[in-house]
């Protein structure tokens, strides 16, 4: 081999030892979003085939449950009710799950008539376990984030159009500006408040209904105004 | 089955190589996480010694996609970004984290199929034959890429050094 040969050898192997030798190093947090985005993962979580039959099934109950909610229930005639909009969160998310804005790091890469959905992960330990879109008739449309914690599975249901109304009997609470209402549906506790002029339901079974309060009432650093 | 279990101990070489193709720390993180989103997303079969370059075909799918769509919006410009440069243990001795960095730069410099090409093999570790089916080119191909890439970091190198 002639030394020009030689010379330019020793020149490859040395790149080849830089790059392999060091790099930037890996910023703690896309460790922690790596993981969340493994857990939300439908290949580690994919229902097994036996247990496919039980889950199309109890999806098809709770989707005939919605639209029998919305046919006989609506208080605005041909429009949703709270009830039923709440009701969204006990459905299978049909999406994938949203990702964290890493330039906004209180929100989701996710939004719907002006409400950005928040990320509750490091503040809270929630995850996103996908989303899903309805349509509730009478014009409003609703999208549904849905979060999980432990065993626990919530929604966050935007609804397009004017604000739902809430039933007379709810709990009121005001945090920071943001008055929300909390009350028990079935075996669900919901909370809802208006944000950008649109209803917006945190609902799911929670050890308490305190849980969504906080939850709603997290302003995100101001990143969520009410 | 591509194992959702294992996919992020290749968090580390994945975020080097999406640094080495972006140049920016955010963009870097940004692409790492939409990488691995989309291949959690819809699992494959992958061979089990297959996975690392499928995620580099897949990070790679996703820069170029990602910037399409930066090209389509107004693109912002970080002034100032901290990275930590670290030389890992076992490596040469004489590499100094200052050199690492450099060499991270002067690939920035490349032309895409160069830096595409560098990024697999000296940084993400894959081997030509891997190198060559994750950016879908031949071997042949892949080393000669590879020796006018190092070619040109070795140039940047020396000329800075000078």
């Amino acid at each position: 081999m002639s030394l020009e040969a030689q010379l330019r050898s020793q020149r490859q192997q040395r790149i080849s030892g830089l790059l392999a030798g060091g790099g930037p190093a890996t910023p703690p947090r896309l460790h922690a979003r790596i993981a969340a985005l493994q857990r939300e993962s439908p290949a580690r979580a994919s229902p097994r085939p036996t247990r496919r039959l039980a889950v199309a099934a109890a999806a098809s109950l709770a989707a005939f449950a919605v639209v029998l909610v919305i046919s006989i229930g609506g208080s605005a005639p041909g429009g949703p009710t709270l009830a039923s909009a709440a009701l969204l969160s006990a459905r299978q998310p049909t999406g994938p799950s949203p990702v964290h804005d890493l330039r906004r790091p209180a929100l989701l890469r996710e939004h719907f008539e002006g409400v950005t959905y928040p990320y509750w992960y490091e503040q809270f330990n929630w995850f996103t376990a996908g989303q899903r879109t309805d349509n509730l008739g009478g014009g409003r449309i609703a999208r549904t984030v849905f979060y999980r914690h432990t065993h626990h599975r919530i929604g966050y249901t935007v609804v397009s159009g004017k604000p739902l109304i809430a039933p007379r009997s709810a709990e009121r609470r005001v945090v920071g500006g943001l008055e929300m209402r909390g009350y028990r549906d079935g075996d669900r506790d919901v909370v809802t408040f208006v944000r950008n002029g649109h209803t917006c339901i945190l609902a799911g079974m929670v050890h308490s209904r305190g849980t969504l309060f906080k939850l709603a009432a997290w302003n995100g650093g101001g990143a969520l105004r009410p | 089955m591509l194992e959702a279990e294992r996919l992020p101990d290749h968090g580390d070489r994945l975020f080097r190589a999406a640094y080495a193709l972006c140049g920016s720390r955010h963009d870097a993180e940004d692409l790492v996480q939409e990488t691995y989103a989309r291949v959690l997303r819809r699992p494959r079969f992958i061979r089990r010694d297959g996975d690392l370059a499928y995620l580099l075909r897949a990070l790679r799918n996703t820069w170029i996609a990602m910037r399409r769509s930066e090209d389509a919006r107004a693109r912002t410009v970080e002034l100032r970004e901290e990275v930590d440069w670290i030389v890992d243990h076992g490596a040469d001795p004489g590499i100094t984290a200052l050199e690492v960095s450099a060499a991270y730069a002067a690939i920035r410099e490349l032309s895409d199929p160069l830096r595409e090409t560098i990024v697999a093999v000296d940084v993400a570790g894959l081997s030509y034959r891997e190198a060559a089916r994750a950016l879908r080119v031949r071997e042949g191909t892949i080393m000669s890429r590879l020796f006018r890439a190092r070619e040109r970091v070795a140039e940047q190198l020396e000329g800075a050094a000078a």
